[in-house]
């Protein structure tokens, strides 16, 4: 006769048990540890494809309201005409046939970290052993008198990719030969550094070839900003005579907008826009506020060797949203922290290795056609903060070959980082 | 005498025909047996889920599938051939010189090395 220890007869009365009332998967699924992820973006995606490639033993849930993720990354290639939206807009089928990835369509609401509980919009709540919260970027219209979410419709910050970045493409290709199109990129921290310069670059190029008396005005909300060189190198040598830049010492930034009038306001100057791009002051996405995330400046702090919240043990915060300084926020980063975050919470639910957190970031920028620039480093888990163990930047003065080779590198990245995404 | 990778890899077939020659090159070129035990050694550190994990950071520019588009195909490559690329990286010689590239090697311990091209060289390349 089998022997069978109280304890494995104690499972397997309660499976027959349970078997008497559910489906079978049901049952199979029941002794799994949960992952919850709110956000399908480079950090949400990523971390569930690792944690779902990583064991069969966790399952693994992903909430986004959307059915298909168009990339903020390449997102200014479709302005300057390289790209179309449909080539950086990405399903989530592969993450659901492939790695079993539960995908949850609907909007992440609150948090009941007590309950580890998700709650949301339309559908049940989602109960978890361990949470990741990777929701991106919230708009501070507020910091700008006059712009909100309405008046992003007629001045779109397009900051965030998808019907603003067609919005903006659309009244790109609308206006008149010989009007102003200001932008206005945001203070720090934002999503993206070298994005609004690089937004410059192909802005400028689309105007060049089909509307070369017009003007790109800069209204910036800082005094310098990343790869500044190589940039103010491009505008000179490809644009010359068209960007104009304004740092905030000059004009004191955007302090408000009229949209019905296409009017920015700075202190003591205002300008009449025919396009405006304006890219407001930015905090993590407003659920990780809503959990209680957050610190006083609207991001959320995070242990640099894992990912994991300074707030909550069971929660992981990941991209734009945490607090990862030295690494800039950006998608790069977010999908490099995703994976560091996995391999901690495989830890955490299979008992698998923790490895040392080891992160990189890389960022192209598209500066004209065959004409591309990268800056990069690698980082590691530092005492207090995630830090820099080295770093790396192109040169101005280039020859052509080179910078032809970087941009075409940058496609490379991008067939790679959204195979690493979506699988 | 290496060819940067870069412009050697316009395809998938032409990079593992180039890796080959390459790999026979070494065992054959006499002066590079100790170069052979060096790299040998590399590879006796390789932990394979510390290479898996490390790889993570990898596989977010060298994609297992498609054209190259500028980035070099690694899955599937002879393990021996991608520790000597990249100590050639770690040192910018043969012709080895992009910074991303050279930033990363760098930074990479024998065992990281060892790790890394072990699991890259047991990845089957996809189409």
């Amino acid at each position: 006769m089998t022997h069978i220890t109280r304890r494995r007869f104690g499972t397997l009365l309660a499976s027959t048990a349970a078997a008497s009332t559910l489906a079978a998967p049901a049952v199979l699924s029941a002794a799994k540890m949960r992952l919850a992820i709110i956000g399908g973006g480079p950090g949400g995606a990523t971390a569930a494809r690792y944690v779902a490639k990583g064991s069969k033993d966790v399952a693994v849930t992903l909430i986004e309201p959307k059915h298909h993720f168009t990339t903020c990354f390449f997102s200014n290639l479709y302005l300057g005409g390289f790209r179309t939206l449909d080539s950086i807009t990405h399903s989530y089928g592969t993450l659901a046939a492939q790695y079993g990835v539960n995908m949850v369509h609907d909007v992440a609401v609150d948090v009941d970290r007590a309950g580890k509980t998700v709650k949301l919009g339309r559908g049940t709540d989602i109960g978890y052993d361990r949470l990741v919260v990777s929701p991106g970027i919230e708009m501070r219209y507020d910091t700008i008198e006059g712009y909100s979410a309405e008046a992003s419709t007629a001045m779109p910050h397009a900051w965030q990719a998808g019907t603003q970045t067609a919005t903006l493409k659309k009244q790109l290709e609308a206006m008149d030969d010989g009007g102003v199109v200001v932008v206005a990129p945001p203070p720090n921290p934002f999503r993206c550094p070298p994005g609004p310069y690089e937004r410059i670059c192909m802005i400028a190029h689309y105007l060049k070839a089909n509307k070369p008396k017009s003007k790109i005005m800069v209204l910036d909300a800082k005094n310098k900003f990343s790869k500044q060189a190589l940039f103010q190198e491009a505008w000179a040598s490809h644009y010359d005579g068209m960007i104009e830049w304004l740092p905030e010492e000059v004009t004191g930034g955007v302090k408000a907008v009229k949209a019905d009038s296409m009017e920015v306001v700075m202190d003591d100057e205002t300008v009449k826009a025919a396009v405006a791009n304006v890219i407001p002051a930015q905090a993590a996405g407003i659920i990780a506020k809503r959990a209680g995330l957050t610190n006083d400046g609207g991001w959320c702090p995070i242990d640099p060797h894992s990912m994991r919240s300074k707030t909550d043990e069971n929660v992981f915060v990941i991209g734009d949203a945490s607090v990862a300084s030295a690494m800039p926020k950006s998608g790069f980063s977010a999908n490099s922290q995703a994976k560091v975050a996995a391999n901690a919470i495989l830890a955490d639910l299979t008992g698998s290795k923790k490895f040392p957190a080891k992160f990189r970031n890389t960022c192209w920028s598209l500066v004209a056609t065959n004409d591309g620039v990268k800056v990069g480093a690698d980082y590691k888990g530092g005492d207090a903060k995630i830090e820099v163990t080295s770093k790396f930047i192109s040169k101005t003065g280039e020859a052509a070959d080179l910078r032809a080779q970087t941009a075409e590198e940058a496609n490379g990245w991008y067939a790679g980082i959204t195979k690493d995404m979506f699988g | 005498m290496l060819i940067p990778v870069a412009k050697a890899t316009q395809s998938k077939v032409g990079m593992s025909a180039l890796a080959m020659l390459m790999f026979v090159g070494l065992s054959s070129a006499g002066s590079t047996e100790t170069q052979q035990e060096k790299f040998t050694n590399i590879l006796s550190k390789a932990d394979p889920a510390y290479g898996e994990y490390l790889a993570g950071q990898c596989v977010t520019c060298h994609a297992p599938t498609g054209a190259a588009q500028g980035i070099p195909h690694i899955h599937g490559l002879p393990d021996v051939y991608l520790v000597q690329t990249l100590l050639e990286y770690k040192t910018s010689t043969e012709g080895r010189t992009n910074p991303a590239m050279v930033n990363i090697a760098k930074n990479l311990s024998e065992e990281e090395l060892g790790s890394l091209a072990k699991y890259f060289s047991e990845q089957n390349p996809t189409e």
